[in-house]
This record gives structure tokens, C-alpha cells and sequence, in this order.
């Protein structure tokens, strides 16, 4: 299972306030204890919404909205996609975001689920389900 | 709700439980009574954190549990006085400041220690099946009902495979240590092929067709990460890593909607995990900077990594793919691999290159069984538009063909090939159509 967890932005972060050096240390230690637990598949920090543009979508009409944008609460700072096999093990991970890495403000951290071929419902799923056997399909192309 | 905490519960050990092994076997010098001993810990868990909540350290706390019960074991008549004491020591040091000089102590051997414990699990004493099943028990945290159901294997036997393996490790009084030297280049490539045997079990079974099927190679490819960050300077390592996350990448692709698989080159692009093959292009990359280009698993993913960077199927470098399986044919020797160079010759180079190396393989006696070698000769001739010959090797290939699909498949092509055959007879006996008019086939009866 595929999570992405993402880190809701805060007033520093908008501010384009960047990360101390400590800070910055303790999040590259966070990162690489879920590299050596083999789970990190992605890891970014976004710039602050400033910088940022909305493309609003209304049938044919396109609307371009500049940042920033004002509801920091709901806007996203960086995200991490891991390589879990359970909902609470990615927020078992998340609890151990070191807690100096935010010190100014409160953070929140977001987790949702990547959508996997299989999760799309009969239209990726096979029908036959025969689960002796094995499909060894490595053709002679491949 | 209690349910909910087991949960929890189960994730935190998932996290922790293999680094809390190899600790303690460091300890205790037995990967049997380590795991016992950590199994208690976690039942202990079971009953106390649904009211206590999860610890802030739940490793520590966890370690604190077995040591405890390591103690009471040693107490209860067993040898070693000096164990006790050596455990009661770091039991005193560990209660006496708590948390912190626990972890510093992991930290400094944790990386030692599960790497012994990695190699340990698929020591050569073992048999190939009971390596996978105790390393998928010590190193993923998976139950032996999880194990049983991804190798659609009777639970009772998985256990017995576990009980087996770790009283062979002990009777052969097998050290707990990483090897050195020339032990350790044999020992890492054991434990090289157990985390491929596993990911194969995983992808080479329908994706979807049960949900534990990927998560062997999700398992699979999580060791194999976690064995390239402790042993970094390895580039079979890397090596395997990138191939397993290159061919990983390909799952969404490679069914279609009926569950029939989508051969490699007919698949659609667009659905394989480009996040993915990223990964393995760049842990590829690692494997060839550190020298290893000659790797058996750096040259499996060379190759794979070439279908990854072609945009279409028409656009792959098959000439570089016939290359590299040479170099591989020259490291690992196998008629396999010939077969497999033969095919991307003929692609690179026509259906006759690839027929001169594959009618080599014909008297060979470790493919006598193999039905890819008469289906390849039959994809050639087929392409060289000798159709009589084509059809008996795709008959003979059906004949060999492990499973139903397969046999469908191949003796489906068979009657095409005969089809065909027909079709160019009957036109062989027809004049020559006028000029301006267009030939007409003639209808024949189907055989």
C-alpha cells in the first residue's frame, strides 16, 4: 500500500520562511530512518502557495488564479509517499515526526491512500481469480 | 476500541520487531530464543498498551519486555551465570536512564545486528524454502498464516518449516555475525536469492489474483531497500533492487480486463509506475558507479531498464539488450539466457540470426522440457514464413506448457500457423491473378 503523507502548511512556511539548519538536520534524519526502514519511496517540500498559481476548471472554461492563497490550514507545504502495509502504520510513522523539526507553529499531517490498479473496481480487476494457477506469461518477446 | 488498538499494535511491531529480534539475538546468541523471547514482548504489548496506549518508545519499551523475560529464562536454571549478569547489567543500564541509553545502544550495532540477522535467516544450512520462509517471519514481521497464504501453502507446513529452520541453525551452532571475506560474498549472494525467489513468487502469479501476491514484492523490494542502505558499497545490491523495482513498476500493466496477461511488448505504457522506474533507474545508476556492471542482477536490470527507456516498444534498443545478455551469458552461463539473446538478435537483426543461435540450443539436454525453447523456434519460422515447421513446434511447445492459458495460447497459434500454410498452398496452385484485378483467396475447409 501507497500513502501519501503530506505536511499542511502554517504561517512560516508561507511566510517562505525556510527551515533552520537544525530543523533541516532532524527532518534528513526522519528521512533517513524511513529510507533504512525501506518505505520511502518519495520525499518534497513545496514552495510557499506565492509562488503558486490555481488552474480553475468549470466544463470549457479555464480560469488562472495567481497565489498566494489565503486558507493556510488547508494548503500543503511537502508531502512524502510511503511503502506501507497498513493505515496505521503510516500514521505510527507520522507520530514520529521529531517534534523540533515544527517548533514555531502547530503542524498537521495529512494521510491518504494512492489509488492502486486493483482499487479501480471491475474495470482493472481480472474476473477469473483462479489462484492455483500460476501465470508464468514471460513470453518469448519479453 | 480494542480492535483498533491491535492494530496499532500490529503496525508498531511491523516497525520494530525486526530490529527488536536481531538485538536480542545479538544478546542471546540464538535466533530461535530471540524471536521467542521477542513474541513475548509483544503479547505483553497486547495485554497492557489497549489501556496504557502505545509508549512513546515503543521500541525500547518492547526491548525492556524481552530482556526482562531473557532474564527470568536464564534464571530459570538454564547455563551461562554469566549471561545473567551480562543481561542484568544492561537491563540495570537501560532502567537507570531510561529510554535514551537504550537507543544509543541500538543505534551504534542495529545496523550490524540486522544485517546478521538478514544473513542468518537465509544461511546455506537451510533449504531454499525454509530461507524465504524465516526471513519473511524474522525480517518482514509476516505471520505464518501470511506466509502459508502467499505461497498457497498449508499453514501447518510453514510452521514446521519455521521450527525446522531455526533448530538447524542451532544444532550447526551457526554464529550470529556478519561473514567476511569470501564468506561474505557467497552468503550475500544466498541472501540476494532469497529476496528474488520471494519477489518472483509475488510477480510472477497473477497481480490482483490474490492480495498477498504483490505484497510479496512490495516485501520483497522493502528488504531489498533495506539491504542496499546497510550495505551500500554493494553493487549487486543495488543491482537487485533496481531490477526488482523496474519489473515491479510493469504490474499495473500487465493484465487485461479479462485477468489474461499482457505480453511485455503489447503493454500499455502509460499504466507502468514511472515513479518507480525512476527508482531503478536510479539504483542502477548506484550499481554501475560502484563498478558493478558485470553483476548478474545489475545486467537482469540493464536489460529491463531498456524496455523502461524506450518510449514505445518500437523504439527499444534491442541490439544493446542482445549485448548485454552476451556479457550476462559470459557471467552466468545458461542456456536460458542464450535463448533469451537469441530473440533479441532477432529482433535487432531478423528472425535468421535469431534462428542460427536458437537451433544450437535444440540437443540441449537441460531444456528438454522447457516449452519456451520450441515456441521460440516457432515464433522465428513463423516470421520466416515457413509455416509446416512452425506449426509442429507450436504443437510440441503446447505439448510441453505448464498451464492451460499457455497450452491455449500456443495451440491457438498452431492452427494459425496451419491456416497460413493453407492459405499460401492454395494460392501456389491458383495462376497468376490478371493485372488489374485484385487475387482472390479460395476458400478451403479449415482443418
Amino acid at each position: 500500500m501507497r500513502f501519501m503523507v503530506i505536511v499542511k502548511a502554517n504561517q512560516e512556511s508561507e511566510a517562505g520562511v525556510l527551515p533552520s539548519e537544525k530543523e533541516l538536520t532532524l527532518m534528513g534524519a526522519f528521512n533517513e530512518e524511513l529510507s533504512k526502514a525501506g518505505i520511502l519511496l518519495a520525499a518534497e517540500g513545496l514552495q510557499a502557495s506565492g509562488k503558486g498559481a490555481r488552474v480553475r476548471l468549470s466544463g470549457h472554461k479555464r480560469t488562472v488564479i495567481d497565489g498566494p492563497f489565503s486558507e493556510t490550514k488547508e494548503l500543503i507545504a511537502g508531502f512524502w509517499i510511503w511503502q506501507v502495509k497498513s493505515r496505521e502504520e503510516a500514521i505510527e510513522w507520522a507520530k514520529r515526526i521529531p517534534a523540533e523539526a515544527f517548533p514555531k507553529s502547530e503542524t498537521e499531517i495529512e494521510i491518504r491512500q494512492v489509488f492502486e490498479a486493483d482499487d479501480f473496481g471491475p474495470a482493472f480487476t481480472p474476473e477469473l481469480r483462479d489462484q492455483e494457477e500460476r501465470l508464468r506469461m514471460h513470453a518469448v518477446k519479453k | 476500541m480494542a480492535t483498533d488498538a491491535h492494530r496499532v499494535i500490529e503496525a508498531v511491531w511491523r516497525i520494530e520487531s525486526a530490529k527488536l529480534i536481531a538485538g536480542l539475538a545479538r544478546m542471546v546468541k540464538d535466533v530461535g530464543l530471540a524471536e521467542d523471547l521477542a513474541q513475548d514482548a509483544l503479547v505483553a504489548a497486547l495485554e497492557k498498551w489497549p489501556d496504557t496506549g502505545v509508549p512513546d518508545r515503543p521500541g525500547a519499551w518492547l526491548m525492556a519486555t524481552a530482556k526482562r523475560r531473557a532474564i527470568d529464562h536464564f534464571r530459570r536454571g538454564q547455563r551461562l551465570k554469566r549471561k545473567h549478569e551480562q543481561l542484568g547489567r544492561e537491563l540495570d543500564e537501560a532502567t537507570a536512564s531510561a529510554a535514551p541509553d537504550l537507543d544509543a545502544g541500538l543505534d551504534d550495532t542495529i545496523g550490524d545486528d540486522l544485517l546478521s540477522l538478514i544473513f542468518i535467516a537465509c544461511h546455506p544450512v537451510l533449504t531454499p524454502e525454509a530461507r524465504v520462509a524465516l526471513t519473511l517471519r524474522l525480517l518482514g514481521g509476516l505471520t505464518t498464516p501470511e506466509i502459508a497464504r502467499a505461497f498457497l501453502v498449508p499453514e501447518p507446513t510453514i510452521a514446521q518449516r519455521i521450527v525446522r529452520a531455526k533448530r538447524a541453525l542451532s544444532e550447526a551452532r551457526v554464529p550470529f555475525e556478519v561473514p567476511r571475506g569470501a564468506a561474505f560474498v557467497a552468503r550475500l549472494a544466498s541472501v540476494l536469492e532469497v529476496l528474488y525467489l520471494i519477489f518472483n513468487e509475488g510477480y510472477a502469479a497473477t497481480a490482483g489474483e490474490h492480495w498477498t501476491r504483490p505484497t510479496l514484492c512490495e516485501e520483497a523490494l522493502r528488504l531489498g531497500r533495506i539491504l542496499a542502505g546497510l550495505v551500500p558499497g554493494e553493487p549487486e545490491a543495488h543491482g537487485l533492487v533496481a531490477l526488482m523495482e523496474i519489473q515491479a513498476s510493469r504490474l499495473p500493466a500487465r493484465l487485461g480486463p479479462d485477468g489474461e496477461p499482457i505480453l511485455l511488448l503489447d503493454q500499455n505504457r502509460a499504466r507502468w509506475d514511472w515513479l518507480q522506474v525512476g527508482r531503478g533507474l536510479e539504483a542502477l545508476d548506484r550499481a554501475l558507479r560502484l563498478g558493478g556492471a558485470r553483476g548478474p542482477y545489475a545486467l537482469q536490470a540493464a536489460i529491463t531498464a531498456c524496455h523502461a527507456r524506450a518510449r514505445t516498444a518500437a523504439e527499444t534498443d534491442w541490439a544493446r539488450i542482445a549485448s548485454l545478455y552476451a556479457v550476462l551469458g559470459e557471467v552466468a552461463p545458461s542456456p536460458v539466457v542464450e535463448l533469451n539473446r537469441a530473440m533479441a538478435v532477432a529482433m535487432a537483426e531478423g528472425p535468421a540470426a535469431g534462428l542460427a543461435i536458437v537451433d544450437r540450443l535444440v540437443g540441449e539436454p537441460a531444456l528438454r522440457a522447457y516449452h519456451r525453447l520450441p515456441g521460440a523456434r516457432a515464433d522465428l519460422l513463423s516470421r520466416l514464413g515457413r509455416h509446416d515447421e512452425a506449426r509442429a513446434e507450436y504443437r510440441r511447445a503446447a505439448a510441453l506448457a505448464g498451464n492451460a492459458r499457455e497450452r491455449a495460447m500456443l495451440t491457438a497459434r498452431a492452427q494459425e500457423c496451419a491456416r497460413k500454410a493453407a492459405a499460401e498452398a492454395g494460392e501456389a496452385s491458383l495462376p497468376p491473378p490478371p493485372a488489374r484485378r485484385a487475387a482472390r483467396r479460395p476458400s478451403r475447409p479449415r482443418r
